[in-house]
């Protein structure tokens, strides 16, 4: 079906009463442990002083942090039409405790950024498959539906999501039983390793996967939470069965039309007793 | 489209085109070629923001890898556009870069300097399917019966379906 844009600009009071739900902030905090959290100004906004609103390094262990960080920023307040995202990365500790002294958590954080890479434990490989546009998400939707069957031929275990404009696929950092390297820049990084493998399946799948994301501080959605457009809002939502999936339509990803209770329900691993090998084998790829 | 971030993002931006170019820059010739397929075309940037970017991002990709050289090893062996030149596949592959520079770009290739790798072109720019894969095309002209109708290519030249929007 083809998509129609609303006619009318999003209700902050949606996204207000999405965030008050406590079954939400239940399960977007299950994400979050030891990685930052990432507060970014959805894109469609064009207005400089709302877009430098945007705001990275934050660190959320529970759901009072949460309250917390989002009355510090005044999300409500100032109505800003935040996207959230957290970190592929896992840090041994989680992120540095943040201080609310502006100059203070400039430097202390430009340090961190410099060395934040020794503090890592875990870097999943994430595969985006974007749409340009919402009219291509039947394609999008295929395009998952291709890697899907991939990986369970393959007995990959991987996590899959819609994201809003398209899908994300993760594969945990424990399914890798190499050991890499977390510097940026490497040769034996484990950036450089997943930008391959994405490579190899753009190539042999489908171009719809986005291969330019691979870096050290990658974010991406944050599972439950609210993907903001001009005129649309998305929940990003894993999806758990194949049923699910196969059952997806961009109409029912909307927050007053989901199809399910959130309370409770996480995310589940496909194929979690799989490994990596076959599907490495199968792209040609080895690790030297 | 790939996408751009501000210059205090300079660091993770070098660390994706890096990542993108898969070890493939060597030399400065190599480093602006792998800049330009990253960024593309389309990107929401303007050109003097990328005449500002292009050195800063080369300054932290070799700081990081001090074996890169700061020269320019494709002008030095008289080539002139090395995109074009990577699309080309000489009948000559060397792996010597003083044989590279005296035999010259144009005559023939250096292995995995200037061999041909496969890159989206700014027209294939519509989604469409082919043999089960999802791919970009570009709209083409074919003459059936006597008449002009408009076809879908991709990449390798594969007629591809492409479901009309309405």
């Amino acid at each position: 079906m083809p998509y129609k844009t609303p006619l009318k600009p999003i209700d902050f009071d949606l996204i207000r009463s999405w965030y008050f739900n406590l079954a939400v902030k239940y399960e977007i905090i299950k994400f979050l442990k030891n990685r930052e959290l990432a507060l970014l100004v959805a894109p469609y906004v064009n207005n400089e002083e709302i877009r430098k609103r945007s705001t990275r390094m934050l660190r959320c262990h529970s759901v009072q942090h949460m309250d917390f960080i989002f009355k510090a920023l005044e999300v409500y307040n100032r109505e800003t039409p935040y996207n959230l995202y957290y970190s592929i990365a896992r840090y041994k500790r989680g992120i540095p405790m943040q201080t609310m002294n502006m100059i203070e958590r400039k430097e202390r954080n430009r340090r961190w950024i410099k060395i934040h890479h020794r503090e890592m434990q875990a870097y999943d490989f994430f595969l985006d498959i974007d749409a340009p546009d919402f009219n291509d998400m039947d394609l999008a939707h295929y395009s998952a539906k291709i890697m899907m069957n991939l990986f369970n031929k393959m007995n990959t275990p991987y996590e899959l999501r819609f994201s809003g404009k398209g899908f994300h696929f993760i594969i945990p950092f424990e399914v890798f039983p190499i050991e890499f390297n977390f510097k940026p820049f490497a040769y034996d990084s484990v950036y450089f390793f997943f930008a391959k493998i994405a490579k190899a399946l753009h190539d042999q799948h489908t171009e719809m996967i986005d291969t330019s994301i691979y870096d050290s501080r990658r974010v991406c959605k944050v599972p439950y939470s609210l993907s903001l457009y001009k005129n649309d809002v998305f929940v990003c939502y894993p999806l758990n069965t194949k049923k699910e999936f196969r059952d997806w339509t961009l109409e029912n990803s909307r927050p007053d039309k989901l199809p399910f209770q959130i309370r409770g329900r996480d995310s589940r691993l496909f194929n979690e007793n799989g490994n990596i090998y076959k599907l490495l084998k199968e792209l040609n790829i080895t690790w030297e | 489209m790939k996408r751009v971030y501000p210059l205090e993002e300079l660091d993770r931006l070098s660390e994706r085109i890096w990542a993108d170019a898969q070890g493939n820059i060597i030399d400065r010739d190599s480093f602006d070629d792998a800049f330009e397929d990253y960024i593309g075309e389309g990107a929401k940037v303007t050109e003097k923001q990328l005449t500002l970017l292009r050195p800063k991002v080369f300054k932290r990709i070799v700081a990081n890898h001090p074996e890169i050289s700061r020269g320019r090893l494709f002008r030095k062996a008289k080539g002139k556009d090395f995109a074009r030149d990577k699309a080309k596949k000489a009948r000559v592959v060397v792996t010597d870069k003083k044989e590279y520079v005296k035999r010259t770009a144009p005559r023939v290739d250096l292995k995995d300097y200037d061999m041909p790798v496969k890159r989206r072109k700014p027209q294939f720019n519509v989604l469409g399917r082919v043999g089960g894969r999802v791919v970009y095309a570009r709209r083409t002209f074919v003459i059936v019966s006597g008449k002009r109708r408009l076809r879908y290519r991709d990449s390798k030249g594969r007629f591809v379906s492409v479901k009309r929007k309405t």
